[in-house]
């Protein structure tokens, strides 16, 4: 017989009140990570607080910001016409994520609060500037998403803390953004590298560069040098190699289990100088130019 | 402590008392037979499981039982009528030869049905992309590829 505890809050009101009541509650979005974890046990649980019926954190709106709710699927993030507007790279990469399966499922929230260094919507979000709206019982704060990731699996949320959504600044019309991603699979396979790109182009001048990496650091990173390199340049094919390699310098990867370090080092180079490339030559196809 | 929940299965409602923990996949399987939803790994990679949920394709060794309360299911079941014919995706199934083994089938034809209600006319490379979460171990792609193409093709005559 389970003795685990399964609770379905309706609003932010009840699921403050059942976090108080249970510091050792599980948080339980679309449970494609956390099913998982529980199948192989990895995790624990005694008490599941399902999310999905809390109606009010599944939203897209625009006005000056876009705001997106934390319970929002990625599956609408990835086929929402405001996305794939205004924010190419969020809807590729969300494309990208799991099988069509999964991304029914899964959650944009869920996606950034698991904080895998490898999360396809986290490296778009730090491109763009995001906030985070993070919410507990009588409190909220605003955390800049490039402070948001301390470390796989760690974030700086708290006890009793939920991430409840994500506030973007829109882009300006001259920007231009992509999102590509090397996996051995094309579906249901953890990226090996991740790059977000979004740059502010005049013709073939950049004026402004945001580059995000995923699975090279234990968080996903921007590339601060490489942007600035990047910034006030005409984007010709030799300074495009030489920002691809200042982004090799930037990352910090690891040998695993699914690529060697120097094996993502060398998708770094590839896959920014393909990100750049193809956003100079026709803003945002994700056409092989390498 | 066990959950009552209510759902709706190929058009049948459905009461039961389900742990926290249970997956929709063995719910279906185990306490209400609709053994023709397969499940493969458990844990969303191979997309065997595949059931639409509220129309949507869904794995169900993913979702949690409870979470499925007031949903609406369809399995490969389902998509029979009342009279015995079966689905255009199964018919172009059969006739493309798209199944060997049989075990990705269901979870393979619900993909399809969702594509093809979304798309109806998906070109070959849609086609690849919707079924990519559906794994095939006998490696009859191809055949499946044309099976969906061929039944996009009799929706349009």
């Amino acid at each position: 017989m389970s003795k685990v505890i399964y609770s379905s809050p309706e609003n932010l009101k009840e699921l403050f009140q059942l976090l108080e009541q249970d510091q050792a509650a599980t948080l339980w979005a679309g449970g494609t990570d956390l099913t998982v974890k529980l199948e192989n046990k990895k995790i624990k649980v005694s008490h599941i607080i399902n999310l999905k019926n809390v109606k009010e954190l599944d939203f897209i709106t625009a006005s000056e910001t876009i705001r997106i709710g934390a319970l929002t699927s990625i599956r609408k993030l990835e086929t929402s016409n405001l996305m794939q507007t205004e924010y190419p790279l969020l809807a590729q990469a969300s494309h990208g994520l799991g099988s069509w399966q999964i991304r029914t499922l899964a959650t944009f929230g869920g996606n950034l609060a698991n904080a895998a260094p490898s999360a396809e919507t986290a490296t778009p979000i730090l491109v763009l500037n995001g906030t985070m709206i993070i919410k507990g019982k009588n409190t909220e704060r605003k955390v800049p998403a490039a402070e948001f990731f301390r470390g796989p699996g760690q974030t700086v949320l708290k006890q009793g803390e939920v991430l409840t959504e994500v506030e973007l600044p829109k882009l300006t019309s001259d920007f231009k953004s992509i999102y590509l991603k090397h996996s051995l699979r094309r579906s249901m396979d953890i990226a090996l590298v991740g790059v977000a790109c979004a740059l502010r182009l005049d013709g073939d001048k950049c004026l402004e560069a945001r580059i995000g990496l995923g699975a090279v650091a234990p968080t996903p990173i921007r590339v601060p040098k490489t942007e600035q390199f990047l910034t006030d340049k005409t984007l010709t094919t030799s300074m495009i190699a030489e920002a691809s390699r200042l982004a090799v310098e930037e990352c910090r990867p690891i040998d695993d289990i699914r690529a060697t370090a120097s094996y993502r080092r060398e998708l770094v180079q590839v896959l920014v100088k393909r990100a750049l490339t193809s956003l100079v030559k026709d803003g945002g196809s994700d056409e092989n130019t390498d | 402590m066990k959950i009552p929940i209510s759902l709706t299965v190929n058009g049948d409602k459905f009461e039961l008392l389900v742990a926290p923990t249970r997956k929709l996949v063995d719910v279906l399987r185990e306490d209400l037979g609709f053994t023709g939803t397969k499940k493969g790994c458990g844990e969303g990679e191979c997309g065997a499981c595949t059931v639409l949920m509220d129309g949507e394709p869904v794995s169900s060794c993913l979702v949690l039982a409870p979470q499925a309360h007031g949903k609406t299911v369809v399995t490969v079941e389902g998509l029979e009528s009342e009279n015995g014919e079966l689905d255009p995706v199964q018919e172009s199934f059969m006739s493309k030869g798209a199944i060997q083994c049989g075990y990705c089938s269901p979870g393979m034809i619900m993909t399809s049905k969702a594509l093809l209600k979304l798309n109806p006319h998906p070109t070959e490379e849609e086609v690849k992309d919707a079924i990519s979460g559906n794994l095939c171990r006998c490696t009859g792609y191809q055949k499946i590829v044309d099976a969906v193409l061929d039944a996009s093709e009799k929706r349009g005559r």
